[in-house]
């Protein structure tokens, strides 16, 4: 099967791996907002500094990292190039006529690809230590407050429970049918954008198809086992939050802090 | 008890009924084999046990509940657990446990309890130290042992198979068949579903459906010895019983308990 | 013309990482016309040997011909899908066009055939796998029986008129008849048109009465390769990694602890029937 890494758990006994999944979706979201706060370059070391000591904490291995970037590699060196054109600046360092390369220009789009990568790097912090059910059961609760507004928290999370579960599984099926049509002499390599398009049809169809026959057939063994909606459910795993929790945004509002405070001082 | 009375059940666009006044009773304890060929409603069958469907004429009813009664299903669903032909299309979550525990949940079950339930049900099929892998990494027949954990953790008193073995490799199989067989032992009852006859040689029962009707029922050597009426529901028997008729056809004096290689050669070879 | 497999290995990569090799240094060859059985339990390496024989996968080292095509020759490869027919576990999977007729000619259709000539080897694959075109071409593949769906999905492949045809567990999860109409299919395929057959499978049973030779894979490599007589006379080596036997051999393996000396080689219902007409008439 071919790799994916993004959305994929990495099991593990550390101490990040161990924290309520509320506290982490809280963290992510405070390190979301300080890559977002950061306006020059070097003021991401904050930020940087967070996620490596989020890695090394969480003894997930760099690889896992590196390979969730891979996927998006290619809006990496399109949003680096776009701003290389877009961004004006004085300092000029080649002169093309049309269009000038400015340190101004390669600074911003290193600043945006860092950031760009710094944000796909957390949210993979989070789905690498965080299992996919207790992601799911911490937004659930995050999400419970809203249930007085007949908001659907737990049907949201059980779609996204068995979204996940579902995901590997239509991967292999998807091999399995290009294969098969691949076998029939089905061509997806050649021809251009349209032709390509239209020669996925012989893998989506019947991926749809099964696709359907999975959720009749998981809809039935759901109901036999006695699920009848959210009410009156319990759940084996329950969120606790605890010491390391608190001391955990503790750190995360220090670094918060600090970035803030560096900003006013160093404006 | 399960009681099938006078059931007939007939799906929707479909021009005959896939089961026509069909009666059954299953004790407590039982093991029973339902077979028939693809489209001869034993499928159909189980799934009225438990009220996925519901007879169009005729009731059915768990220990005294009639499945009709939309208040009675929940508990008759816990009485009666279920297991699918399809081992990868009723694992609902990602992690094995998890998905044991997905039952109790819904019966909204103290946490305690349920981790100790899990815990019990992964022992009850082998499963204990596969907890917390992935489901999608395991193998046919360890997701069905997952499926049947799970099922086992709701404490039912009667194990339904539909057909559970139908896409398991030889050994996925065995290892199922071992482990319901197990649970037997212990005083569940089982119904299972099945096209492979030579699954159901160790029954206590085996029924025979045919286009929707029951045209056999009785213990393994007495149905055995109906090759005819299985050859007409399109059944195929176990091969050892196949040599066996030829064997006797040949005028070899055999007798109708030889269901296996083992008891077969054990009457043939002082013949010989 | 055969297809020629020589020091053939192959390893899948996982994560940048190179794993235990899945294919271990096979040689041997796959006589035209000959019906090859493929046995070995779940991970040793048959579905991704099948992938090998139509270039869906190829090797590191170590090469498979075709009719001397090589199926690593991105070249070369189209005509070896036109060669090697491919049914895989649960075909009926991988059915996706609006009427049964235009699933059966999207392999012919691929090949760039006239509208004149996909319509014959349509109707031809359908008339072989029982499915009347009259009857069923405008049908929606989608509203058939299950092992109608099967026999359609079959006749994909054969429509291709292919030369060679694998197939992975082509009567998993099929009831009895399905059962016996796929093996007749494949009966008939090889003795009216020659067509090569390799087919993996579970059912030792079907091995015994159908194969002309039987590959054993184990961890990747070829355990044994013979005539279906010789390759279960070994049941207990086959019994020690795993694998069943033909019900005929585990009678004959009973009938041998009781000290009857039935040969080991007996592996189907009418070699046991004949051996014990022999025994009646010369007892």
């Amino acid at each position: 099967m071919r790799d994916i890494t993004l959305g994929q758990f990495v099991a593990g006994n550390s101490v990040i791996h161990k924290l309520d999944p509320r506290t982490k979706i809280a963290m992510m979201i405070l390190y979301i907002a300080m890559t977002f706060l950061v306006k020059r370059i070097y003021f991401m070391a904050i930020p940087f500094a967070y996620l490596v000591l989020e890695l090394i904490l969480s003894g997930i291995s760099l690889r896992y990292i590196v390979n969730s970037l891979k996927p998006i590699r290619i809006l990496l060196i399109f949003m680096f190039i776009l701003n290389l054109f877009f961004t004006s600046g004085e300092n000029v360092w080649l002169d093309l006529g049309f269009w000038k390369l400015t340190g101004e220009a390669v600074l911003q789009s290193c600043f945006i690809s860092i950031r760009i990568i710094l944000l796909v790097a957390g949210a993979s912090m989070l789905t690498l230590t965080t299992s996919p059910i207790a992601l799911t059961d911490g937004i659930e609760k995050l999400l419970a407050p809203l249930k007085i507004f007949r908001f659907p928290a737990h049907e949201l999370a059980m779609m996204m429970t068995i979204a996940l579960r579902f995901v590997p599984t239509l991967m292999d099926e998807s091999d399995k049918i290009r294969n098969a049509q691949m076998s029939r002499g089905a061509d997806f390599e050649s021809g251009n954008i349209f032709k390509r398009v239209k020669s996925m049809i012989p893998i989506l169809i019947p991926l749809f198809v099964s696709s359907f026959r999975k959720a009749d057939e998981l809809a039935i063994a759901m109901e036999s086992r006695c699920y009848h909606g959210g009410e009156g459910r319990t759940r084996m795993k329950q969120l606790k939050f605890r010491k390391e929790d608190l001391f955990a945004i503790l750190i995360t509002l220090l670094f918060m802090a600090s970035l803030i405070v560096l900003l006013i001082v160093l404006k | 008890m399960i009681r099938f009375d006078n059931i007939t059940y007939q799906y929707e666009n479909a021009l005959s009924p896939a089961l026509a006044d069909v009666s059954l009773e299953i004790q407590d304890g039982e093991f029973i084999a339902i077979v028939g060929h693809n489209g001869s409603g034993k499928s159909t069958l189980a799934k009225h046990i438990n009220g996925l469907l519901l007879p169009s004429k005729g009731s059915v009813t768990v220990n005294g509940m009639d499945t009709k009664v939309e208040d009675n299903l929940l508990k008759i669903r816990q009485i009666v657990g279920m297991a699918f032909q399809n081992p990868d299309n009723q694992l609902v979550t990602t992690i094995v446990e998890e998905d044991v525990a997905f039952g109790p949940e819904n019966l909204g079950v103290t946490p305690s309890e349920i981790r100790q339930r899990v815990d019990e049900a992964l022992h009850a099929v082998g499963m204990t130290d596969y907890a917390e892998f992935a489901v999608h990494h395991l193998s046919g027949g360890q997701k069905q042992r997952i499926a049947i954990a799970g099922i086992l953790a709701l404490k039912p008193q009667v194990l339904v198979l539909d057909e559970a073995s139908a896409m398991l490799d030889p050994s996925g199989r065995a290892e199922l068949l071992s482990t319901v067989k197990q649970l037997h032992d212990q005083g569940m009852t089982v119904l299972m579903v099945t096209q492979y006859m030579d699954e159901t040689v160790d029954c206590d029962r085996i029924v025979v459906m045919k286009g929707g009707k029951i045209v056999l029922t009785g213990t393994p050597s007495e149905v055995f010895q109906h090759t005819d009426i299985l050859l007409q529901s399109n059944l195929v028997p176990p091969e050892a019983v196949a040599v066996r008729d030829s064997l006797k056809a040949m005028g070899y004096p055999l007798s109708d308990r030889a269901l296996n290689a083992e008891q077969l050669s054990e009457e043939l070879c002082p013949l010989l | 013309m055969s297809i020629i497999v020589s020091h053939l290995t192959f390893a899948y990569t996982q994560g940048g990482k190179r794993l235990e090799p899945t294919l271990k240094d096979l040689t041997f060859t796959i006589e035209e016309g000959s019906f090859l059985g493929i046995i070995g339990h779940t991970g040793c390496g048959k579905s991704t040997f099948a992938k090998h024989l139509n270039g869906l996968l190829f090797g590191e080292k170590g090469a498979v011909t075709v009719d001397g095509h090589d199926v690593s020759q991105k070249s070369e490869r189209k005509k070896v899908r036109e060669l090697v027919g491919m049914v895989f576990q649960y075909p009926e999977y991988q059915l996706f066009a609006e009427t049964v007729f235009d699933d059966v000619a999207f392999g012919p259709r691929n090949m760039k055939l006239e509208p004149e000539e996909v319509k014959t080897r349509v109707t031809e694959a359908m008339q072989l796998v029982g499915l009347d075109p009259e009857r069923f071409s405008s049908r929606s593949p989608f509203d058939l029986s299950g092992g109608e769906r099967r026999r359609a999905a079959i006749a994909g492949v054969l429509a291709m008129r292919p030369k060679y045809l694998v197939l992975d567990e082509p009567m998993a999860g099929l009831d009895p008849i399905g059962r016996r109409e796929i093996l007749t299919l494949l009966e008939k395929l090889r003795s009216e048109s020659g067509c090569t057959i390799i087919m993996i499978s579970h059912s030792m049973d079907d091995i015994a009465n159908h194969a002309t030779k039987v590959l054993v894979l184990e961890q990747g490599s070829a355990f044994l390769l013979d005539t279906p007589q010789e390759v279960f006379s070994h049941a207990d080596e086959l019994q020690q990694i795993g694998l069943s036997v033909p019900s005929i051999t585990k009678l004959c393996i009973e009938m041998n602890r009781r000290g009857i000396d039935i040969p080991r080689t007996i592996c189907t219902e009418q070699a046991f029937m004949d051996w014990i007409r022999e025994v009646k008439r010369n007892a």
